[in-house]
């Protein structure tokens, strides 16, 4: 009987150690100049901009980590409605890749793709009801971020930027790869490299599929970093 | 594999499940049409069709409660004996009397279609529910608070477990349903499709016969048959509405090529949808002739395929509407499972 006890701890301790090998989930943290963000906080951008963030909305899509064999593995049905506000400011994608100890490229887009814009109905973090669709002109919202500064001469002070739109000219699903991607890794955001690129006195409210969008789509991928 | 009597067993355990519907899953219903139609743009694959689907379709498609203060159903102003659009109304009014600033589209043969509403900018059948659910000036209601109310009701959960196999219901599943019954409008039984089916016994009338010539010299590259629509977008030379400034395709795409083009409506149950035009402008076919024949505002984006006025006349005008008046199909306005 002790025996049996024995084999039955050491079974669990070798499940244990070998669940510390395979990635549960990733860890998408946003931050300002590598600090742990702080909604509520009053923050400056190199702009000279005095801003607040109200809430940042993302959609990731499509994550793939390309192995140092280059081996492929891709994440099925990979779409993630990130919700930043309050006091949350971790997200996860809860996806298992299997690393290998080496690093490896971690690949994904911002934003959701043409074929699942023009898909009809869809569910889960897809749900249209979760104030990431927009009717009028069907399409996701690849990302919402939303706050205020006094930089900005508009109502209350706010800026709004509702970034979508998946039809060339103005398509503004963006792929990121990031390299040196490892078991302990996590994803960052860095939302100061946005407002460091963006004068909010100039440009504070975008909410419809246009040229602007698409700059701002591409700024926002300099954000991303692996830590 | 098993005993006998552990056979015996399964196989009842079988035979109760499936009759309990444990197995079951509604009777899919094939979309038809008829032969010589081109394919329908919508993916039938991804939502079958089935009379429990298209049941609760028709159940919400009639129900008030989806708009933010229970007074207005999607049949407020789409009324099926009108060919789904909204008698007497040139624009319609949602929640509140708020008045909207396009006609009731009609619904009709919308499997064809390719994007939907005026401008185009809905791009799916399933998803374009979503624009008169939360429009502010229609329901102005938002998605999950219908998902909510749906939810919260025993009938519906058994609809909604009848139709999909599960009885918690979500925007998808919704929206789906509603789709199987605006999907379920097709209309080809009217006198022009007996003709063009070259049915024994039925023909033209030699005004009718000389108005579907006339049609198909003048009108038929943009309504053309046999959906009465090429699903594109034309400018046809309506002048500008100072007080709606309604630039129809341009606001949503934003390109000055698109200024002033709205999607070319069918004509099927024509003579029964009246008013007429995106703004609900003119109330009579007549009016609508007169338009094309004296009023073409010229410009860049007018339609490739008008120049200027038709030259068309009087009589020749009757002409075309008798042909139009031939595109009724009375067993689609009347159909009493539509209502």
């Amino acid at each position: 009987m002790r025996g049996l006890h024995r084999n039955l701890v050491l079974l669990i301790l070798a499940f244990t150690s070998l669940s510390l090998f395979s990635k549960e989930e990733i860890p998408v943290s946003i931050t300002w100049k590598g600090e742990p963000f702080v909604f509520d906080s009053l923050y400056i951008s190199s702009q000279d901009d005095t801003l607040r963030l109200d809430k940042f909305y993302i959609y990731l899509s499509s994550f793939q980590v390309v192995k140092k064999d280059g081996e492929v593995e891709r994440e099925k049905n990979s779409f993630h409605l990130l919700k930043y506000s309050d006091s949350i400011t971790t997200a996860t994608i809860a996806w298992q890749p299997s690393l290998g100890i080496l690093s490896q490229d971690i690949s994904f887009n911002v934003g959701i793709d043409s074929v699942t814009n023009t898909s009809g109905a869809l569910d889960g973090d897809l749900d249209p009801g979760l104030g990431m669709y927009w009717a009028w002109h069907s399409g996701y919202v690849n990302f919402k971020l939303e706050g205020e500064s006094s930089s900005c001469n508009t109502l209350k002070n706010k800026f709004q930027f509702h970034i979508g739109g998946f039809e060339f000219p103005k398509k503004t699903l963006r792929n990121v790869v990031l390299k040196d991607f490892k078991q302990d890794s996590k994803i960052e955001v860095d939302l100061s490299l946005f407002f460091n690129d963006v004068r909010l006195s100039e440009l504070n409210s975008i909410t419809t599929v246009s040229q602007d969008a698409v700059k701002i789509a591409d700024l926002f991928t300099k954000c991303f970093q692996v830590k | 594999m098993f005993s006998g009597e552990m056979r015996k067993l399964v196989i009842i355990t079988c035979v109760i499940m499936v009759f309990s519907g444990a197995f079951t899953t509604s009777k899919v219903v094939p979309f038809s049409y008829p032969d010589n139609w081109p394919v329908p743009a919508y993916d039938f694959e991804k939502n079958p069709r089935t009379q429990e689907g298209f049941a609760l379709g028709r159940k919400l498609f009639n129900d008030p409660k989806l708009s933010a203060d229970n007074t207005i159903a999607c049949s407020s102003c789409h009324l099926s004996f009108t060919g789904f659009t909204h008698a007497d109304h040139s624009l319609s009014h949602g929640i509140k009397g708020r008045i909207g600033t396009r006609n009731s589209s009609s619904l009709i043969n919308l499997a064809w279609n390719k994007s939907f509403n005026w401008d185009g900018g809905s791009n799916n059948i399933e998803v374009q529910a979503i624009t008169p659910i939360t429009h502010h000036v229609e329901m102005d209601n938002d998605l999950l608070s219908v998902v909510e109310y749906l939810n919260s009701s025993k009938e519906y959960r058994a609809s909604f477990y009848n139709a999909f196999g599960d009885s918690v219901i979500n925007s998808q599943k919704l929206l789906k349903a509603l789709a199987q019954f605006t999907l379920s409008l097709t209309s080809f039984e009217s006198k022009y499709d007996s003709i063009y089916r070259k049915e024994p016994g039925v023909q033209f009338s030699p005004k009718e016969e000389k108005g579907y010539q006339l049609f198909l010299n003048n009108c038929n590259s943009c309504h053309t048959q046999p959906l009465f629509t090429n699903n594109g977008f034309e400018d046809n030379g309506l002048s500008v509405d100072k007080d709606l400034n309604d630039l129809g395709r341009y606001e949503i795409t934003k390109e000055a090529t698109d200024s002033f083009k709205f999607k070319v409506p069918t004509l099927r149950n024509i003579a029964n949808s009246a008013p007429y035009f995106h703004d609900g402008r003119v109330n009579t076919l007549k009016d609508v002739m007169k338009h094309y024949t004296t009023s073409i505002t010229d410009r860049n984006s007018l339609s490739n395929h008008l120049k200027g006025n038709l030259k068309l006349s009087r009589e020749e005008q009757i002409q075309i509407v008798a042909f139009l008046k031939t595109l009724t199909d009375k067993s689609f306005l009347y159909n009493i499972n539509f209502r």
